[in-house]
């Protein structure tokens, strides 16, 4: 496979939506740069005392190699420090690889995290605006999603109460709502957005995302295996910033799993409320 | 290039309204005072510099009461230190929208120019009914204070998005700010007159375009005069270079703060 065709399920050679090639992300970690050391460098040449650790580098992503067709959805897996977070960072561009190239066609979803950018002195109404304002959305498509967004997160009465009065449910249910609402691009990145309220509104939600997957392309990052494996049909597994995995569910989630030394029927423990999930039989 | 960034900052302008709205509704309601709050602040450091400047020494600026004088000033000075002083700490107050949405980040900033613009009017409300106590005239002069302000916002942007740009790479320059804000105040002519410069000295001090923005806003707005045209034209001249320079900047150094760990 080569990162400019992707032969698709049904054989037809397709050009792809999303396409990383030979990305490296190198954070800078160590002393901030200050005035203070500036100056006690340019007059004594020499560190101030206490700041003489040497910055060092985190190499957050190391050559992956990726490319997603129109209409596919990518789960992406790893444990904490894997480099998740900066492949979406990458995709949703708020950021530069240090090496390779990312290329994404079409409107991308801004990165969807779960109440973003939500006051807690504005109602839920208000906010739910100011969400979708964020998306970059106009004037007329605002008010329309914003009714979708308030009736979606069953908050009923306190859409006009400050958020900083709702329950933590609430406040999970409308960033949901929010995050799937607010007019997705055509491709979508998610970043642990199930992790919500109770298992009801889990299961609406998981749906609501299966609709969304079979019109516009995702990413989808979760430590959630089950919702990984009802919702993608392929799946990559970063470890250390390197592309460890990509394949069907089945294989990837296993495989994790028994890198992981987790039995492989059991769902991790940080799963929301969820009966156990045979990743074999949900791929 | 400029233009994609101004067309990509156009095509998000209704974030913009939203997120002023936004700011201006929790600031006025998690403060019993409310928009008071805006005003107190320039009507307390009114009353401490007419108590040094008016009563202790004694300071002139006839035909206007020193009353009027610094109310006024002090209402167009916190107009840009405010928006200096919080604008580009407003980038690190929100990184968690900069490392996911790819808005135009030069909105936080702009989100608190606007936001000082909102108090200046309050302000301006306040000013008016000092001109009115005290039966200070407004002269057709008036008018050329809205060219002075269209500098003195130049001016005010221009340095927002330079100090940004610079704070975004060098962390604890946000600290040195309020200090140099102090500074910058004594050398305009915000708490006393131009009148009181040595007349060697002027032409030096109007090159600060700060000093001729302020001397110009007192000619026009409360001595009803305007003889500064020439040293204004400067401070136009240098105060485009910063916006349009300061603007550069900051949209080259924006990419860092994503990466600020």
């Amino acid at each position: 496979m080569t990162t400019d065709e992707i032969v698709t399920r049904s054989g037809v050679v397709d050009a792809p939506v999303v396409t990383v090639s030979g990305v490296s992300k190198v954070y800078r970690l160590g002393p901030p740069l200050e005035l203070r050391r500036l100056l006690h460098q340019a007059v004594v040449r020499s560190d101030p005392p206490g700041v003489a650790e040497r910055p060092s580098f985190h190499h957050a992503l190391r050559d992956v190699d990726l490319a997603l067709a129109a209409g596919e959805a990518l789960g992406v897996i790893g444990p904490n420090g894997a480099g998740k977070t900066t492949l979406l960072r990458l995709l949703a561009g708020v950021t530069l690889p240090t090496r390779g190239r990312v290329r994404v066609e079409g409107r991308v979803s801004p990165f969807i995290g779960l109440g973003m950018g939500f006051h807690p002195d504005l109602t839920g109404r208000e906010n739910a605006h100011l969400y979708c304002a964020l998306m970059g959305l106009d004037r007329s498509t605002i008010r329309a999603r914003v009714e979708e967004i308030v009736s979606y997160a069953e908050i009923g009465d306190y859409v006009d109460v400050a958020f900083k009065r709702y329950s933590s449910g609430m406040m999970a249910r409308l960033g949901f709502a929010a995050a799937v609402h607010a007019d997705p691009g055509s491709v979508l990145l998610l970043d642990e957005v199930l992790a919500v309220g109770d298992r009801r509104f889990y299961v609406k939600g998981l749906a609501t995302l299966a609709q969304l997957v079979s019109r516009s392309t995702m990413v989808f990052v979760s430590h959630n295996l089950d919702a990984v494996a009802r919702l993608c049909r392929r799946v990559i597994w970063l470890d250390g910033g390197r592309l460890r995995a990509d394949g069907p569910p089945s294989e990837v989630i296993g495989a994790y799993l028994r890198a992981q030394g987790v039995p492989t029927i059991g769902a991790p423990s940080d799963a929301p409320p969820s009966k156990p999930a045979n990743p074999a039989a949900a791929g | 290039m400029p233009q994609d960034h101004l067309r990509r900052a156009f095509r998000h302008r209704v974030f913009l309204g939203y997120w002023l709205r936004r700011n201006v509704l929790t600031r006025y309601r998690q403060t019993t005072l409310g928009p008071l709050w805006a005003l107190l602040q320039p009507m307390l450091s009114g009353l401490v510099y007419a108590f040094v400047f008016a009563v202790v020494l004694r300071v002139q600026t006839h035909p206007v009461p020193y009353a009027v004088f610094v109310v006024t000033n002090l209402v167009l000075w916190t107009y840009s230190m405010r928006t200096i002083l919080i604008g580009p700490a407003v980038l690190l107050a929100h990184l968690d929208l900069i490392t996911r949405v790819q808005f135009p980040r030069e909105f936080l900033p702009i989100g608190v120019w606007l936001e000082s613009l909102v108090d200046l009017a309050l302000g301006l409300a306040v000013v008016s009914l000092f001109f009115a106590y005290y039966r200070v005239p407004v002269t057709p002069y008036a008018l050329g204070a809205l060219v002075v302000f269209a500098i003195h916002s130049a001016w005010t942007l221009g340095v927002t998005f330079l100090v940004a740009a610079i704070a975004i790479r060098i962390r604890d320059l946000l600290q040195v700010i309020p200090v140099l804000l102090q500074l910058a105040l004594y050398l305009a002519p915000v708490v006393y007159p131009l009148d009181l410069v040595p007349a060697a000295l002027r032409r030096l001090y109007l090159l600060n375009p700060l000093g001729t923005i302020f001397a110009a806003y007192q000619e026009t707005l409360l001595f009803g005069r305007f003889t500064l045209a020439r040293e204004l034209a400067v401070a136009a001249m240098i105060s485009l270079l910063l916006l349009v320079g300061g603007y550069r900047l900051f949209k080259s150094a924006e990419w860092q703060l994503a990466d600020l760990l």
